[in-house]
């Protein structure tokens, strides 16, 4: 029955090849979408490392204010946070939280690798205020200020590369003139959102406390921001208040409050625009292969109401004709298939996309076979019930 | 003869409805995404206010330095010192303004809360962009010099701010800073990145410490630089001029050592940060990327639209039998095709046309971007029907071959 199958389609190669060709790119434009979709997923089932919830981040701009008045003045608005009783902990940094465009990195070299990360940075209650798991040794502290090498905290997939496989805690990597002493290992810190990939991230410590004149944090002024955890159910009037009484101990900085739940509404909607844009254009593209399929085998099917009454006459049934319309469809479609997969799989053999993990593309592959082969059966029940439909005497009787 | 082949298109459509439904279907939607993609390129660099003269504009904006240390950083990174000593400077250009990007400032009226975007710009900006001035006018050159806290605001701040009366003369405040309105212009979208703004006031009065001697600035939004060129054949002049200020740069700011970065058009430095990792501008292998992603986009549309095509012509090749026999051409025959599908692709273009005004009104009122005003003007329209017009050849010619090969005695017997 098969063999007899291949026989038709293969006799009627010409006519069958663009469809072939329509199946394949189809294929290899539902193996993208799906891939996309279910990476997104995934990501978004992951845990993010930390805790956004009832905190709230002050971006600071201090414009051209002096150093030494820049670390007086940070160290007066710590002041001011704590004399807000909704205010649990607090913490400087310069992570971008929810900003998946912005990013800033740094390289680290280990045993002659050398590694490019993502960099964020935060001071010692930084983990405290995210609610972020140290899950090998420990977040930065006071003992930190003694040593002789900056401390360093990385995520494990960071680890994992720099390491192959051994234990970071406790080595020390050099980045540029500087070394570094890894202090702690945590499991991820996705700053850049849940539907962002897991990335390699370095922590550095701040320290207002180190002298003013290595003092990293205050030598640029890129993206300085004070983030305060506060108690649960606290709302936006204290977002007024805290705003007022900063903004009247630092006269001279321009303060913006963003809350990091709003933040991390809108990251998510930036980090969709693209799959939106790629779900509505391949949705499309789909729906016209469909109808082009359907209109394609329609006709055919038409031409061959002679070949269809003579089988009829020669005894087979009406739904021995529904199937074989069917089938031939679903044997085109394994030809697309086989030959869309054969170049599909090649994204993730040339591994550019490194950062997929191998069961998005293999369920991606599974599920693309399975939408194909759905599209190519719908598009031929109509057509095969009306070749179903033909009668034997009718149709020859017209030949 | 054209108005026979008119008939007969019009005709072959209403024969088979579902097939003119699938072909139209195809065919419109995939121009309508098209329509859309050269309307928002045609926004983003078409000539239009405040780029009316933009084929002689050039601009200083993104800048790529090095580090001895393997570091380095990209983007609106110079300084408005490095602006002034090595753009301002040019000789060949006929005028230079050096403006801050926008950034935006919060301010309140009557307990209304407003997100304003501020640039701080110079008195020259105003004679290179063109604004279209609704009252009064733009400052001027001693307005800078002399920091005289004036504003231009665009026609939403004086509709949100004044409640649209009339607002020169009136004062605004940003910040703890007031300004006295002298001019009112038409919106700016924001993907005119460089005029764009909702309020413009004097760059003297920012407080930045403006000529500090440094190359790189941390100073958020950053600075950049815009020339006008006499006229278009002196572009080559202006770049060839800053190419050679760029290479006597006096590295200040200790750990840079090398500057990339040109006088140039704006699509330039895109394409430099596309496709040359910032060194240098590459805008026709950007331009080959969108036209390879255009194809890319168009295959499978075509493919299915030829499918189709070889469907309907193989309907009718009794007639093209008998006119074979009857001593009509290959040639004739193909050129009659081809024309049927181009009639049938415009006739999709033509429906592209109207879903796309609906979709770009959609998009402009969606607020995704501030000020977002795609329009289907007449460049856009005779782009997307050169478009329409290469896909209805791209997708007739083969079915029409495969027509022109049947053979008359063979067809009219019944056979394939």
């Amino acid at each position: 029955m098969l063999k007899h199958l291949f026989k038709l389609i293969w006799n009627r190669k010409r006519q069958n090849l663009l469809m072939l060709l329509e199946i394949v790119i189809s294929f290899i434009v539902m193996f993208v979408v799906l891939v996309t979709v279910i990476f997104l997923i995934s990501n978004y089932l992951k845990p993010l490392g930390f805790n956004y919830k009832d905190v709230w981040a002050v971006n600071i701009d201090w414009q051209n204010a002096e150093k030494a008045d820049i670390v007086e003045t940070l160290k007066q608005l710590e002041t001011a946070v704590e004399s807000f009783p909704e205010a649990v902990a607090y913490s400087y940094s310069e992570s971008y939280l929810f900003t998946p465009a912005a990013m800033s990195g740094i390289d680290l070299e280990y045993n002659d690798r050398e590694i490019s990360s993502n960099l964020l940075t935060g001071d010692d209650h930084f983990a405290e205020v995210l609610d972020i798991p140290v899950i090998e040794g420990r977040w930065f502290n006071r003992e930190d200020n003694t040593s002789l090498k900056k401390p360093l905290i990385i995520n494990r997939n960071l680890e994992k590369e720099l390491f192959r496989g051994e234990n970071g805690l406790g080595k020390t990597v050099v980045s540029g003139d500087d070394e570094y002493t890894i202090v702690g290992i945590v499991r991820d810190i996705r700053n850049s959102g849940e539907l962002t990939r897991s990335k390699k991230i370095a922590v550095k410590r701040i320290n207002l406390d180190a002298p003013v004149d290595d003092n990293t944090f205050i030598s640029e002024n890129f993206g300085k921001r004070l983030l305060i955890k506060t108690r649960p159910g606290t709302d936006a009037r204290f977002e007024e208040r805290l705003l007022k009484q900063l903004s009247a101990v630092a006269k001279d900085f321009r303060l913006k409050t963003i809350r990091l739940e709003d933040a991390r509404i809108s990251a998510n909607k930036q980090s969709m625009i693209i799959p939106v844009i790629l779900l509505i254009v391949s949705g499309f593209l789909i729906i016209n292969v469909s109808l082009g399929l359907f209109g394609v085998i329609w006709y055919n099917t038409n031409k061959r109401r002679a070949e269809i009454g003579l089988r009829r006459a020669l005894g087979s049934s009406a739904k021995g004709i529904y199937s074989q319309i069917l089938s031939e469809a679903l044997v085109l479609a394994t030809f697309g298939i086989t030959i869309g997969a054969i170049l599909a799989i090649q994204i993730p053999l040339m591994n550019v996309l490194s950062f997929i993990e191998t069961n998005v593309y293999v369920l991606a592959f599974i599920l693309s076979i399975l939408f194909i082969y759905g599209i190519s059966s719908i598009c031929a029940l109509y057509p095969g019930k009306i070749a179903a439909n033909i009668e034997p005497a009718v149709a020859l009787h017209e030949e | 003869m054209f108005k026979n082949y008119l008939k007969i298109a019009w005709k072959v459509l209403l024969r088979h409805k579902l097939f003119t439904f699938i072909s139209l279907f195809g065919i419109s939607f995939t121009l309508l995404i098209l329509i859309v993609i050269t309307s928002f390129i045609d926004h983003t660099v078409g000539r239009q206010a405040p780029e009316g003269r933009q084929n002689r504009i050039l601009s200083a904006t993104y800048f790529r330095l090095t580090t001895e240390s393997r570091g380095n950083i990209v983007g609106p990174v110079v300084s408005y010192y490095f602006l002034n000593r090595y753009v301002r400077s040019l000789k060949t250009p006929e005028a230079v303004t050096i403006s801050s990007f926008h950034k935006n400032v919060i301010t309140y009226k009557d307990k209304k809360k407003f997100n304003f975007a501020l640039k701080y710009t110079d008195g020259e900006f105003w004679n290179i962009y063109d604004f279209k001035f609704l009252e009064g006018k733009g400052f001027n050159s001693t307005d800078v010099e002399q920091a005289n806290p004036v504003a231009v605001i665009t026609a939403d701040v004086r509709k949100k701010y004044f409640g649209n009366q009339s607002a020169v003369g009136e004062y605004i405040q940003l910040g703890e800073n007031s300004y006295r309105v002298i001019g009112v212009v038409d919106n700016v979208s924001l993907l005119r990145i460089l005029p764009y703004s909702d309020v413009w006031v004097p760059i003297t009065l920012s407080k930045a410490n403006l000529m500090e001697p440094k190359i790189v600035t941390n100073e958020f939004p950053g600075y950049f630089a815009a020339v006008l060129a006499r006229s278009r054949s002196d572009i080559p002049a202006i770049k060839a001029e800053f190419r050679k200020h760029l290479s006597q740069v006096e590295f200040t700011d200790g750990h840079f050592n090398a500057i990339w970065g040109g006088v140039e058009r704006y699509s330039e430095t895109i394409s430099r940060v596309f496709m040359g990792s910032m060194k240098e501008p590459n805008l026709p292998g950007l331009m080959l990327v969108l036209f390879l992603l255009m194809l890319l986009f168009m295959i499978l549309p075509t493919i299915n639209l030829v499918n189709i095509n070889i469907s309907r012509i193989m309907e009718r090749s009794s007639e093209i039998g008998v006119r074979k026999a009857f001593g009509a051409s290959s040639k004739t025959l193909v050129g009659q095709f081809i024309m049927e599908n181009i009639i049938i692709t415009l006739l999709g273009g033509i429906i592209a046309v109207f879903l796309a005004l609906i979709i770009l009104s959609i998009i402009n009122n969606s607020g995704i971007i501030p000020h977002l005003h795609l329009v289907m003007n007449w460049r856009v329209f005779y782009k997307s029907m050169l478009i329409a017009f290469f896909f209805g050849f791209l997708s007739g010619v083969y079915p029409a071959y495969k027509m022109s090969r049947l053979h008359p005695a063979e067809v009219l017997r019944g056979g394939e």
